[in-house]
């Protein structure tokens, strides 16, 4: 039997009224780190096949959202989001950096998500029961 | 049936397999993910027989938990907020607006050199949340 261990274990955020939610407070900053980051919520979402953040934080890095390459993001109903996608640094405390191709909303969007791209860089293990994860920052 | 699988869970463990491979990943005594006599025909007696070392396990907080904890405190004061970004420092809303960057800029000359920002959603409690 397979055996995992995990170094980390970190408490959903309880967000009051959108509840317990399990994500991470991250550092976001340009590939290159030659801007001030700002720190954002991120929601660890394992069925999204990449991670998806709102566009407007690129203009909080002097980034042009529009510089991006296009991609389209399905939802579970309505049409397509469009995204562009641009590298940036997100940063954490305690799991490292971790440079990314992320996708940005051209429109507005209501919460960050964490998505498979993530999840390549790092092992989680969710205890939905306790709202808990516990988080392993190697592949 | 084998007679292991009519007993419960927390009598399933066998005795030769040491309590630090379940605790290793945080699952509690009698959280058995598979049934003893399973694990004892597993191909893979390294497992049984050599545990991997107990490591303690860091119980990490973010170092935003108190930007959380006040918004999970006010969500009266954050109403007031609906639709705008806000940057919270402590217990402080040291900038809100329409305009992230704009927010950005106003919570840097405020001192801040690494706002959290975050924007305030229009959320009842009949409404639930989902990725997108």
């Amino acid at each position: 039997m397979p055996t995992f261990s995990y170094p980390y274990q970190m408490a959903y955020s309880d967000l009051g009224q959108l509840g317990h939610i399990p994500a991470l407070q991250v550092g976001i900053q340009t590939i290159n780190g030659d801007a001030s980051p700002i720190d954002i919520d991120a929601y660890l979402d394992s069925g999204a096949m990449f991670s998806l953040f709102d566009g407007a934080v690129l203009s909080a890095l002097n980034l042009n959202v529009l510089d991006g390459r296009l991609r389209l993001v399905s939802p579970i109903r309505g049409p397509a989001v469009e995204t562009r996608v641009l590298p940036v640094r997100l940063l954490h405390e305690h799991l490292g950096n971790f440079d990314l191709e992320i996708g940005f909303s051209t429109s507005q969007i209501s919460r960050n998500l964490l998505g498979r791209d993530f999840f390549d860089r790092v092992q989680i293990a969710f205890r939905e029961h306790h709202l808990t994860f516990y988080i392993n920052p190697t592949p | 049936m084998a007679p292991l699988q009519l007993l419960g869970s927390e009598n399933q463990r066998p005795r030769f397999f040491g309590p630090c491979v379940v605790e290793a990943i945080g699952i509690e005594n009698g959280g058995w993910l598979a049934n003893s006599a399973i694990q004892q025909l597993s191909k893979s007696p390294l497992d049984v027989w050599n545990p991997p070392t107990r490591r303690p396990v860091v119980v990490l907080q973010s170092r935003r938990s108190t930007e959380i904890g006040w918004r999970r405190a006010h969500p009266e004061e954050l109403r007031r907020y609906f639709g705008e970004w806000v940057a919270l420092e402590g217990r402080r809303i040291v900038a809100h607006g329409t305009s992230l960057a704009q927010v950005v800029r106003e919570a840097r000359i405020e001192g801040i050199a690494i706002p959290y920002v975050f924007r305030v959603d229009d959320l009842n409690d009949a409404t639930a949340i989902m990725g997108l």
